[in-house]
């Protein structure tokens, strides 16, 4: 009796994690957001993210170390975890909690 | 047959959650191979393993737990269990009238005077969701256990098939008791406590991934998670009451029900407005020096200063609003009427010392008003940029709505104090949660580090409200979607034990 939907939700999100080389292409592709934040910029120039910014500028002018987000390889499977995590955390985990007939006394 | 059901459920479901897991890590090993250390010792790594084995941990101990079931009460104070067993005697004697003909009717008990059966049977009709499971539990529980000690363990298969069964049940009386206490502790710890890592986890996830809050940033970046995240719990905890969880405290806006039905232990668990504001005030009692963390041993700057504001705000209203719920305290001051007790007992001004409907309720409007002037005090905050300034004062704004709705809650409450121990529901409780849980959500956001990332990408303040918005009532929607499963799961347990029994709405 598992829930029908988490085969098939782990189906779909393998099939994203498959097509990551795909993905990979269309982000260097995107608008200025993207241009200042250049991998090949080195962290020495500043380790942290300007936490201040003093202008109201929509692009920031000051190199940011690289994250995540912004390296565009492989967000398949990031977004895999995610949405295998989630589905694990947010919506089996309550249910399996109190469902269970073990913690009876308690509740 | 439908204990095997169950467990075979339960069970179900912990696997797919174990699988899930294992999946995810599998997907997010393999993406951390693939791509470089873009935040060295981030937190997000390691927590998610120390959670991954945790939960492993409490499976297997809920595995031997339902092997020992028998030997050792679920509550590792054996206090509580004598006062169970007070409470389910006097509930049996009810119960024996109604169903003369059910198993519970076979044991005789020692209480069993006949006297006060009537007030006794009322009152299991009126709270049968709330005590009689634990009461049928204990009972059943010893019941099934020397059925089995009688039949060699082979009635009991909760996991339908013979080996593993065998193999757990010889490992498990290998256990001596006082680990079985120990164990019983995790399981409940981790209970608590594994949600609260959740979420710990996908904000991390959240951090690690945009790459926010490193060096000195990490202060700013914890304040308004920690902030924040209490107070989307504290509004998940408001659905809850208003649904009608923990009513057996009183904190479901009914009337809390007397030491009789509940144990001593649980009478003494204090109201919900004492908790409220127990825990604002021990925000600012502590948070008066963490304040000043990001400049430790520099001058105190202006910000640093305002933010000390708020916790002094914090310690005194907290210590008012506790001592505003003190029965002593009040009882203390209606002294200045002590000079007309003769006059209790004289007609005509017996009538006048009734003591007021509204007396059976607290209402203590302190916490309220301390996130009321929160909110306010947001609203108008200094922010460094535009984009700042407007999600602060959303989530001021927000705090202000939680605080003008809870404002009528008492209204309503004053007009007409609850009288059932039945939760009363009051519509204005929705609303106040609504407001807390997104509040608290845009409070997380509101640091600096993601509004650079806003501003930088070009993303205005009404991107994140309405998002949050629509994030917040999908929450509260499953929140009430899994309480109800639990409710589910609750009646199926009892008509199990009590096919005859009523059910109440």
């Amino acid at each position: 009796m598992v829930p029908k939907g988490i085969p098939v939700l782990f189906a779909a999100i393998s099939l994203l994690a498959t097509t990551n080389s795909v993905f990979a292409h269309d982000h260097n592709d995107h608008g200025a957001a993207y241009k200042d934040m250049d991998p090949s910029v080195t962290a020495s120039a500043s380790p942290t993210v300007p936490g201040m910014p003093s202008s109201t500028s929509l692009t920031s002018s000051a190199p940011v170390s690289p994250t995540y987000f912004t390296h565009s390889g492989f967000s398949g499977l990031v977004l895999a975890h995610i949405g295998l995590m989630t589905a694990a955390w947010f919506f089996v985990l309550p249910i399996c909690k109190f469902h269970n007939p073990l913690e009876l006394l308690h509740r | 047959m439908l204990s095997v059901a169950r467990s075979r459920l339960a069970l179900a479901m912990q696997s797919s959650f174990f699988a899930l897991n294992a999946f995810g890590l599998l997907v997010g090993m393999i993406y951390n191979n693939r791509t470089p250390d873009l935040y060295e010792n981030n937190l997000h790594h390691r927590l998610g393993w120390a959670a991954t084995w945790i939960v492993l941990a409490q499976i297997v101990v809920g595995l031997l737990r339902s092997y020992t079931r028998g030997r050792v009460s679920a509550d590792a104070n054996g206090e509580e269990r004598v006062s169970f067993m007070a409470v389910s005697t006097h509930h049996m004697t009810g119960y024996q009238q109604m169903h003369p003909d059910s198993v519970a009717s076979m044991h005789r008990y020692s209480h069993d005077s006949g006297h006060g059966t009537e007030s006794g049977s009322s009152r299991c009709d009126s709270l049968a969701g709330l005590h009689e499971e634990k009461d049928e539990e204990t009972h059943r529980f010893s019941h099934q256990l020397r059925n089995d000690q009688a039949e060699g363990m082979e009635s009991r298969k909760p996991l339908g098939f013979v080996n593993p069964d065998r193999f757990l049940s010889r490992v498990s009386q290998l256990v001596p008791d006082q680990l079985i206490r120990i164990f019983n502790f995790f399981y409940d710890a981790v209970d608590v406590l594994i949600l609260i890592i959740g979420f710990v986890l996908t904000l991390t996830g959240f951090i690690t991934y945009a790459g926010i809050f490193k060096g000195s940033n990490i202060f700013n970046g914890l304040a308004h998670s920690i902030k924040g995240g209490i107070f989307f719990w504290y509004g998940l905890l408001t659905l809850g009451r208003w649904m009608g969880c923990f009513a057996e405290y009183g904190w479901a806006w009914n009337v809390r029900p007397p030491v009789g039905m509940v144990s001593a232990r649980k009478a003494k668990v204090p109201s919900a407005e004492f908790v409220e504001s127990f825990v604002i005030f021990l925000y600012g009692s502590t948070n008066v020096f963490l304040e000043h963390l990001s400049a430790w041993g520099d001058a105190w700057t202006a910000q640093d200063l305002e933010h000390v504001s708020i916790t002094i705000m914090f310690f005194g209203g907290g210590l008012c609003g506790m001592l505003v719920e003190s029965r002593k305290i009040r009882e203390l001051l209606n002294a200045s009427l002590a000079r007309f007790d003769a006059s209790r007992d004289q007609y005509p001004f017996k009538e006048g010392w009734t003591p007021p409907r509204t007396y059976s309720f607290s209402m203590n409007p302190f916490p309220g008003l301390i996130i009321f002037l929160l909110g306010l005090m947001m609203s108008s905050h200094h922010q460094h940029s535009k984009v700042s300034t407007m999600v602060h004062k959303q989530w001021g704004t927000l705090f202000v709505g939680f605080a003008l709705a809870r404002a009528v809650t008492y209204i309503l409450t004053y007009l007409s104090p609850p009288s059932s121990y039945l939760p009363s529901r009051p519509p204005s409780e929705i609303v106040s949660a609504f407001c807390l849980i997104s509040g608290g959500l845009i409070f997380i956001a509101s640091n600096k580090d993601t509004v650079a990332a806003m501003e930088r990408h070009d993303l205005n303040a009404m991107f994140v409200f309405t998002v949050t918005m629509g994030w917040t009532a999908f929450v509260m929607a499953w929140q009430i979607v899994v309480l109800a499963v639990k409710g589910w799961a609750v009646r199926r347990r009892q008509s199990a034990s009590h096919p005859a029994r009523g059910t109440l709405a």
